[in-house]
C-alpha cells in the first residue's frame, strides 16, 4: 500500500501549498492556456464539423438528422465542387510554384547590408501587411480591361488586351498573380533570413575550390537555406488552401466558378446557400487534402533539407 | 503532480464536453426569439427587436425610425429598437445565424422571396392583424406574403421593375412614347442609337438575383417554376432562350449596352450610362424613382418611367423588394406589440410619406387617395405608370432554394450578355438542369 504524502505534523494546508506549487510550476500547467484555447476553437469545433458532415442540418427548418455519407456522395458527384477542388489543387500548386522561387531570387538579390536593399526589403514586404481588401481593390483597377494599367502595358508590347477577372479563362490566373504578389515579401524575407545565417567560410571554400557562381548556389546556398523551404512550403500550401478574401472580393467565384476556391465554396454552400451540411462535408475533404499534403511535403522535404 | 494534471485535464474536457452538448441537442425551428433586453427599462414595456433592411443612417432607415418614435409617443407600454442590417442578403444571413444561436429579432424586412426560405419561423400575421388592415393591402403586392392560406408576411417597401427612359434623348430623336411591347423596344432603341458617338438606344442588366431578367420572363409569357413550386419550367418551350436572343441580337446591332463588359457594378454602370445620357432606356427598380429623378434632373434630363414592355401587349411583371415578418418564437406580448406596430405603418399617412420618400409602391389601397400622394402624382405624373403596373404583378418562385438557383440562373446570363455570339439555348438548358438539381437534392 502506497504510503500516505503527508508526513506526521504536516498540516493538510501545507500539504495544498506544496502540491499546488507543484502544479503551478509544471510545464503541462504553463500549456494549458493555450491547450484549452486550441481545444475551445479548433478541436472542438472541428469535431462539430465532423459531425455536422454526417448530418443533414437546417436550423430555420429545425431539422438536424443523421443521414450517413450522403453529404459526401452529394458533394462527389457535384460538377461545381470537382471543379472548386480542381481550382484550389491549381491555385495551390502555382502560387507556391511563382511565389517561393521568386522570392529566392528576390532574397538573393537583396542579401547585403545595403540603405537602398535594407529599403527595397521593406517596399517588398509591405503587401504582407495590407489587408486583402485593399490589395484586391488596387489589383482590380489595375485589371480592370477598359482602363486597367495592365493592358496597357500588354498593349505596349503589341498584345492585345485581357479581360482578367471578367473571363473564365484568365480569372484564376488572375488571383493567382495578386496572391503570389502578396506572398512574395514574406517568403523572401524569411529566405534572407535564412541566407544569412549561412557561415562565410563555406563561400570562401567553395572560391578555393573555383566553383562558379551556379555551383555555388546549387551546391551551397540551396542546401543550407532548405530547411526553410519546408516551413515556406507548408505555409504557402495552407495560406493557398485558406484563400478567401480575394476571391470574395475581386471574382465572388466567377466567372461559372472558374475562380471558386474551396473556402468560398464552403462559405457559400453554407452561409449562402443553407446546406450546412455539405458545406461542413467540404471542409473536413479539404482538412483531409491539407492534412495529406503538409504531411507528405513534411516527409520529401525533411528527407531533402540540410539541417546544421 | 502528474494525478493533477489529469484531473485538471479531466475537468477542462468535460466543461467542454457540456457545452458542447448544451449546444449541440434537438434544434428548434426558429430558436428562442427576442433576446432579453441588453438596457435597464421600464418593466411594463414590451421590447420589440425589429431588424430593418436600410441601414439607420438612410433616409429610409430614418423613415422608419420616426414612425417607431411616433408609435412610441402614442404607444409607451411598447419599446422599438430598430437595427439596420444593410441589404437583402446580409439580412438572410444574419437570420441564418440567429436561428442556429436562437437569438433572432421579433420582426425583420426581408426580401420577399426569402420567405421561401424563413417561413417555417414566421408566424401567421392573421392572428396579430385586424382583417380591415389585411384587406386593405394591395393584393399584387400581398400574395407573395401568403404560404398556403398562413400570411407569414406583410408588404413595406416593394417595388417593381419599370421602365426607365431618358425623355430628353426621346424629344431630340423624335420619339414621341415609350415602347408597350419588346417589339417596340426594339425599334426605339434603334431610332435612339448612334454607335459612333457610343450612343446605345438601351442598357440592360438582369440583377444579381436575376429579378429583372424573371419579370421580362413573366412579360414573355415564360415561368420559373410549375404552380407546385417544385419543377424548373423556365427552359420547357425555348421561349427564354428566344427572349435572351432577343437582346443578344441587340447588343451585336449596338442598340443595347452590356454592362457585363464592363468590370464594375452593372447597376451603377448601366445607371451611369443612362444618367450621363449614353443610354436612353433601362429596366430598373420603381424604387429608385425620387432617386434618378434627381440626378437626371441635376445633369439635365428629364426622366421618364413607363409600364415594363410585354410580348403582345399583356402586361406582366415581378414584384420585389421587402415584407415583413414576424417571428413565431416571440412572446405573444411581443408579437402582438409587433402587429400594433405593423397596423400603425399601413396607415395612409405612414404608406403615402414613404412612396413619396423613396420611390416605393404604396402597398395599401387607401393610401391610393391620400393628399401626399395626389400631390406627387399632380407633380410626378409619370409615376401614375408605375402604379398601374400592380394591377399585373406575377407570383414569384417560393422555394427555400431559390437563393441557389438564381445564383447559377445569373452566371449563364451575365454569359450570354458578355458574349452575343454565347448559345443562349444552351446555357438556359444548363441551367435548368442545374436548378432542377438542387431543387430535388434539397426539397422543400
Amino acid at each position: 500500500m502506497k504510503q500516505c504524502a503527508c508526513s506526521e505534523g504536516d498540516s493538510v494546508r501545507n500539504y495544498l501549498r506544496r502540491v499546488g506549487s507543484a502544479v503551478l510550476r509544471s510545464p503541462y500547467t504553463l500549456i494549458l492556456p493555450a491547450f484549452a484555447l486550441c481545444l475551445t476553437f479548433s478541436v472542438v469545433p472541428a469535431a462539430l464539423s465532423i459531425r455536422d458532415s454526417f448530418r443533414s442540418v437546417d436550423y430555420v427548418a429545425g431539422i438536424d438528422k443523421f443521414v450517413g455519407a450522403a453529404n459526401y456522395a452529394s458533394i462527389f458527384t457535384d460538377e461545381v465542387f470537382l471543379e472548386v477542388f480542381k481550382n484550389t489543387v491549381v491555385f495551390m500548386f502555382c502560387t507556391v510554384a511563382l511565389s517561393i522561387p521568386l522570392a529566392v531570387a528576390v532574397a538573393l538579390f537583396l542579401n547585403e547590408d545595403r540603405f537602398m536593399n535594407n529599403l527595397t526589403q521593406s517596399v517588398i514586404f509591405t503587401p504582407h501587411i495590407v489587408s486583402f481588401v485593399a490589395v484586391a481593390t488596387l489589383w482590380m483597377f489595375m485589371m480592370d480591361p477598359r482602363y486597367g494599367i495592365l493592358n496597357h502595358a500588354l498593349g505596349l508590347f503589341g498584345l492585345p488586351p485581357l479581360r482578367w477577372l471578367m473571363d473564365s479563362s484568365t480569372s484564376l490566373l488572375s488571383l493567382i498573380i495578386v496572391a503570389s504578389w502578396k506572398t512574395i515579401g514574406f517568403n523572401s524575407l524569411i529566405v534572407i533570413a535564412a541566407l544569412q545565417k549561412i557561415p562565410p567560410e563555406l563561400y570562401e571554400a567553395a572560391r578555393l575550390d573555383r566553383s562558379s557562381p551556379l555551383g555555388t548556389f546549387f551546391r551551397v546556398t540551396l542546401p543550407m537555406i532548405s530547411p526553410v523551404f519546408v516551413f515556406l512550403v507548408t505555409t504557402s500550401v495552407i495560406g493557398a488552401f485558406s484563400t478567401f478574401d480575394l476571391v470574395k472580393f475581386m471574382t465572388e467565384g466567377g466567372p461559372r466558378n472558374s475562380s471558386s476556391l474551396m473556402v468560398y465554396w464552403i462559405y457559400r454552400t453554407g452561409f449562402l446557400h443553407f446546406q450546412i451540411g455539405r458545406a461542413m462535408a467540404g471542409a473536413v475533404v479539404l482538412m483531409l487534402f491539407l492534412a495529406a499534403v503538409s504531411a507528405l511535403n513534411f516527409a520529401l522535404m525533411n528527407k531533402r533539407a540540410h539541417y546544421q | 503532480m502528474k494525478k493533477s494534471f489529469v484531473f485538471l485535464i479531466v475537468g477542462v474536457i468535460l466543461a467542454l464536453s457540456l457545452t458542447v452538448w448544451r449546444f449541440s441537442g434537438k434544434i428548434e425551428p426558429g430558436g428562442q426569439a427576442d433576446p432579453p433586453p441588453e438596457t435597464r427599462q421600464d418593466s411594463r414595456q414590451t421590447e420589440i427587436l425589429f431588424w430593418n433592411v436600410f441601414a439607420d443612417e438612410t433616409s429610409t432607415g430614418a423613415f422608419l425610425a420616426k414612425a417607431a418614435d411616433d408609435f412610441m409617443k402614442k404607444n409607451p407600454d411598447v419599446k422599438i429598437t430598430i437595427n439596420g442590417q444593410g441589404g437583402y442578403d446580409a439580412m438572410a444571413e444574419r437570420l441564418e445565424a440567429a436561428s442556429a444561436s436562437g437569438r433572432l429579432p421579433t420582426m425583420a424586412i426581408i426580401e420577399e422571396t426569402f420567405l421561401g426560405r424563413f417561413h417555417p419561423i414566421a408566424e401567421d400575421l392573421s392572428r396579430y392583424l385586424p382583417s380591415g388592415v389585411i384587406a386593405n393591402y394591395q393584393p399584387g403586392l400581398l400574395a407573395s406574403g401568403y404560404v398556403g392560406s398562413a400570411l407569414r408576411a406583410v408588404p413595406f417597401n416593394r417595388s417593381m421593375p419599370v421602365l426607365f427612359y431618358n425623355k430628353t434623348m426621346f424629344d431630340a430623336s423624335g420619339v414621341e412614347a415609350p415602347p408597350a411591347t419588346w417589339e417596340e423596344f426594339r425599334e426605339t432603341a434603334r431610332a435612339l442609337s448612334d454607335p459612333e458617338r457610343g450612343i446605345r438606344g438601351a442598357a440592360l442588366c438582369w440583377d444579381t438575383d436575376a429579378w429583372i431578367f424573371e419579370s421580362i420572363l413573366y412579360s414573355w409569357g415564360g415561368e420559373i417554376l410549375d404552380e407546385t413550386n417544385r419543377k424548373v419550367v423556365f427552359n420547357e418551350d425555348g421561349r427564354t432562350a428566344e427572349m435572351i436572343r432577343f437582346f443578344q441580337e441587340m447588343k451585336d446591332e449596338q442598340t443595347l449596352f452590356s454592362p457585363y463588359d464592363h468590370q464594375e457594378d452593372p447597376w451603377i454602370t448601366i445607371s451611369t450610362e443612362v444618367l450621363e445620357g449614353r443610354a436612353g432606356m433601362m429596366m430598373g427598380s420603381n424604387g429608385m424613382f425620387s432617386l434618378y429623378s434627381q440626378w437626371m434632373a441635376d445633369a439635365g434630363y428629364e426622366l421618364g418611367i413607363a409600364m415594363q414592355p410585354s410580348l403582345d401587349g399583356t402586361p406582366s411583371a415581378a414584384t420585389g423588394a421587402g415584407n415583413i415578418i414576424v417571428f413565431r418564437g416571440a412572446s405573444e406580448e411581443r408579437k402582438a406589440a409587433a402587429g400594433r406596430f405593423l397596423e400603425f405603418l399601413a396607415q395612409d399617412e405612414y404608406v403615402a410619406e414613404y412612396t413619396v420618400l423613396s420611390g416605393y409602391l404604396p402597398v395599401t389601397k387607401s393610401a391610393m387617395n391620400s393628399e401626399i400622394l395626389r400631390a406627387m402624382l399632380s407633380e410626378k405624373p409619370m409615376y401614375q405608370a408605375a402604379i398601374d403596373q400592380m394591377e399585373f404583378a406575377h407570383r414569384r418562385p417560393l422555394t427555400k432554394n431559390w437563393k441557389n438557383m438564381y445564383s447559377v440562373i445569373v452566371e449563364e446570363l451575365e454569359a450570354c450578355l458578355s458574349d452575343a455570339r454565347a448559345d443562349a439555348p444552351e446555357a438556359m438548358r444548363d441551367a435548368a438542369l442545374a436548378c432542377q438539381k438542387i431543387m430535388d437534392e434539397n426539397p422543400d
